[in-house]
């Protein structure tokens, strides 16, 4: 008879070899960081291009990403169509996506088929053909998308609840703009924005793949050499104002849930006390076994799941816990996470902080499994302007962290008193509700955030 | 390259029926145990739908020595990922560890396959009642769209057959799960004849062997599961079902009978799929969305499981557009294709792009381990990946168009969600 009543002992553990990034820079200003993995014939690229809808202007929200989405409609001798008959000849895979800060464009293909999917991503950088009848055909495409978008709760939750930590501007906007701010723009516009943003000092390229040092170099250099330069972006924020704790509701009529967002405005990626904000959050929200997930859902069962995180932009970030509750429920799933929210201000104990740990710590080389993964988790230097040795230094960097440094994060990074409590859902029941504890009143927002007079 | 797809493995089956596979590969630091029960929502039966998939809750509930909430615990603490999912015909349960770890997952999986009832209360079930209402009304009831599915499979099967309810269960259902019944689907089908254990990664194969012995040798096999043999009785004559919701933009959906997976037809209707709508020059893609711009999107795929299969066509009408007109072009279009068929280079582009991939996916342990045991339920051959790809890569256009020509003339269940007349929505 074997004991189960005992976990076995962990066994010896095996070697884990980090990916090492390799920098060079290419005669036009790109910067690319080249990471040699060879298990299997693979090649992945992200392209990080700083020309996010943070650059929109006022009246014009959504030009970032409608260009996004026009870049890879055809360029150099290819039309939208022949450019993606030549990419899946390829059997590659091309890929945009943007957000505030930056546009993305991530190719993954075999080694093979390297060099010629890399010459579409290089023309789709230098000429793309930003045709007219493309422009209408893609306009049309987010306009219809901004109306589908009005019936999907956790989006129009995680739009407003942007709007309001943010204000107006840069990040206090969706992506994908308004369907007036969308029907402003025109072709000419597209244009201007490519002619001003793009370039080769303004974009950085992840490189993981199955090649040799010089392989890299050539690909990068033969691909992405014709890509010229522009003027530089300056990358400062304005701080949005102190927020106070209020309470907001959206009205969709006939929800079976209640979207809750509850946070406020924090600090930066790149802050010095990150990591024990990162122990912290593990144990208030931040994974399964978290308070409040514990506490919602396997206490109460009032969600299928509750999380607590950091969303953050380049010099910017706020805090949020997330979940989507049955209707009834809202206003003590409410009181819940506020509970959670003092209560990590109160006390942790050693017990949770030593899982915490461990669970960051040993999850580690599972994070740099795919070669999508790598390129990702080096991506995510540039974006946030962390130091090239991140990952090197990751283990010791959460390893030092006392005790002392998570309960200081954790007054430092959660303020109850000043979050915003926005609900998404049943607005006449859900007032009712709230009566008891939105002592300040409660202000009715439209589905874009703004409140309704 | 097609070398890398011939996995080498070790199969065996324990004396109490339980399969085991162990696959080896020292690339890296992890190890994938990946259990699949030959149990889905097609095992329930009316006024009891949804027990498989409330499993893939209650295996997380603790077991005889295992606290509430404890296995997720102990894995996270290990640095693991871990998760189960439940389709028609099997659930999995399945996570991944520093390979160290692999003893304290087959420790885990084996509690809760053999002592997961002594410890499974009327609270601990009512709590899980709970957060599947809850998912279902996020993820369904909730979702724009979301009660789809379970319309079209609803429609598209008689109530009778195995596939015809949700795998989520019927609301009215969940509500009145009853401890009891709980139990008796759990003795039945989650046995260790019932199931197979996949361990896929970095480790030591002898002793790998050793320790599923140790920890699933002594569990007592069940009974056996006779196999669903579901009447078929294929639709004879085109069903319609309108349905409103909270949506803005219409969306049209055709759902017809389609052949069962690794059946003869199942890889030429995979590639037909992708000739209609996986790219910008597909067919329907082209015409609906790109030249005519009436679709906002649009997308087919044949979806096969154990005992059949089912092949959709899915559009989202722009704003203004009536369905009636989007579903006379997608007919245009499929009567050109029955009527002309494919070019060889439809038939190229779609086939290099399900060879990549076939390579991509090789880049994940714990979905490697998940096709092993995906290829031993269906096949019988956990190395399957090459045979996989071949079945494509024997296409011919020929083919593709007298596939079509055999479902797609077939009668289908049409559905229409629509938005509310008097939704109050600006």
């Amino acid at each position: 008879m074997i004991d189960r009543t005992k976990a076995p002992v962990e066994g010896k553990i095996s070697d884990f070899v980090l990916p090492k990034a390799e920098k060079f820079t290419l005669g036009n200003g790109i910067d690319v960081l080249f990471i040699k993995k060879d298990n299997l014939p693979i090649v992945q690229a992200i392209v990080i291009v700083n020309a996010g809808s943070k650059l929109d202007p006022p009246g014009h929200y959504g030009l970032s990403y409608l260009t996004s989405l026009l870049i890879d409609e055809g360029a150099g001798e290819l039309d939208a169509l022949q450019l993606s008959a030549e990419i899946e000849k390829l059997g590659s895979v091309l890929n945009t996506t943007s957000d505030h800060d930056n546009v993305v464009i991530s190719l993954m293909t075999l080694r093979e088929n390297a060099a010629r999917s890399f010459g579409i991503l290089g023309s789709i950088l230098s000429s793309p053909r930003l045709d007219e009848k493309d422009f209408e055909r893609e306009k049309k495409k987010i306009l219809s998308r901004i109306i589908q978008l009005k019936n999907e709760p956790s989006y129009i939750a995680g739009q407003a609840f942007e709007h309001l930590v943010y204000g107006s501007a840069p990040y206090g906007f969706p992506e994908i703009g308004f369907e007036n701010t969308v029907g402003a723009i025109d072709a000419g516009m597209i244009r201007k924005f490519y002619g001003e943003n793009y370039g080769g000092n303004n974009t950085t390229v992840i490189l993981a793949g199955n090649l040799s040092r010089a392989e890299a170099r050539d690909l990068c250099s033969n691909s992405f050499g014709e890509f010229k330069n522009r003027i530089t972006i300056s990358d400062t924020v304005p701080a949005p104002a102190a927020q106070q704790k209020k309470f907001f509701v959206i009205n969709k009529d006939g929800s079976a849930q209640t979207e809750l967002r509850i946070g406020h405005l924090s600090k930066p990626r790149n802050s010095e006390d990150y990591f024990a904000a990162k122990i912290m959050n593990a144990i208030l929200g931040g994974q399964f076994s978290s308070r409040i997930n514990l506490n919602l859902r396997e206490k109460h069962g009032f969600t299928y799941g509750a999380s607590s995180g950091f969303s953050h932009y380049k010099n910017s970030g706020y805090f949020v816990v997330s979940t989507s509750v049955n209707t009834v429920n809202t206003a003590e799933a409410v009181a819940q996470i506020f509970k959670e929210l003092n209560g990590i201000k109160t006390e942790i104990s050693e017990k949770e902080i030593s899982f915490a740990k461990s669970y960051l710590l040993k999850q580690f080389p599972a994070k740099f499994e795919t070669y999508a993964q790598i390129a990702r988790n080096f991506s995510s230097l540039v974006v946030h302007s962390l130091p090239v040795n991140y990952y090197e230094d990751y283990r010791s960097s959460i390893e030092k962290i006392s005790m002392e440094e998570i309960a200081a994060a954790a007054g430092e990074y959660v303020h109850p008193e000043n979050a915003f409590v926005l609900a998404v859902g049943d607005a006449a029941e859900i007032r009712k509700q709230f009566g008891a504890i939105a002592h300040g009143g409660i202000t009715e927002l439209d589905i874009d955030g703004n409140a309704l007079t | 390259m097609n070398e890398l797809l011939n996995l080498r493995y070790k199969k065996y089956t324990l004396d109490n029926g339980l399969e085991v596979i162990l696959y080896h590969d020292a690339s890296i630091p992890l190890v994938a145990v990946n259990l699949w029960y030959r149990v889905g929502s097609a095992n329930e039966t009316a006024g009891k739908t949804g027990f498989a998939h409330l499993f893939e809750h209650m295996m997380f509930q603790g077991s005889e020595n295992i606290p509430k909430e404890g296995h997720f615990r102990y894995v996270q603490e290990a640095g693991g990922s871990l998760n189960g999912s439940t389709s028609l015909d099997r659930t999995n349960y399945f996570e991944t560890l520093p390979s160290n770890y692999l003893e304290l997952a087959l420790w885990l999986e084996s509690d809760r396959m053999g002592f997961l009832l002594p410890s499974l209360t009327e609270e601990k079930l009512r709590n899980q009642k709970d957060v599947v209402m809850n998912e279902r009304r996020q993820r369904y009831d909730n979702q724009p769209y979301g009660l789809a599915w379970e319309k079209l499979f609803s429609g598209l099967y008689p109530p009778g057959h195995p596939y015809h309810w949700p795998t989520i269960g019927w609301m009215e259902d969940i509500e009145k799960f009853r401890l009891n019944d709980v139990k008796d689907f759990f003795s039945n089908y989650y046995t260790p004849s019932n199931a197979a254990l996949v361990v896929g990664g970095n480790f030591e194969e002898s002793e790998a062997a050793e320790l599923i012995k140790k920890y699933f040798g002594d569990i007592p096999p069940g009974k056996q599961i006779q196999d669903l043999l579901p009447e078929t009785t294929p639709l004879k004559e085109n069903k319609i079902i309108v349905h409103e919701d909270n949506v803005q933009l219409s969306r049209i959906y055709f759902a017809w009978f389609a052949d069962k997976i690794f059946g003869p037809d199942d890889a030429p209707l995979d590639i037909l799929s992708e000739i209609l709508s996986a790219s910008k020059n597909s067919r329907l893609h082209k015409s609906l969305v790109f030249d005519k711009q009436i679709a906002q999107d649009v997308s087919a795929f044949q979806y096969s499981a154990k005992l059949s299969g089912s092949f959709f066509i899915i559009a989202t009408a722009k704003p203004g557009v009536d369905l009636d007109d989007l579903k006379k072009e997608i007919f245009a279009e499929l009567d050109r294709l029955m009527e002309k068929g494919v070019t060889g280079e439809e038939l190229t582009r779609s086939k290099n792009g399900i060879r990549s991939s076939f390579i991509f996916s090789l880049q994940k342990i714990d979905t490697v381990a998940d096709r092993l045991n995906a290829y031993n339920f269906y096949r019988g051959e956990p190395n399957s990946f090459l045979f996989d790809l071949e079945r494509y890569e024997k296409v011919g256009a020929p083919e593709v168009q007298s596939t079509a020509k055999k479902y797609l003339t077939r009668p289908y269940v049409e559905l229409r969600i629509i938005p509310k007349t008097n939704s109050g929505q600006k």
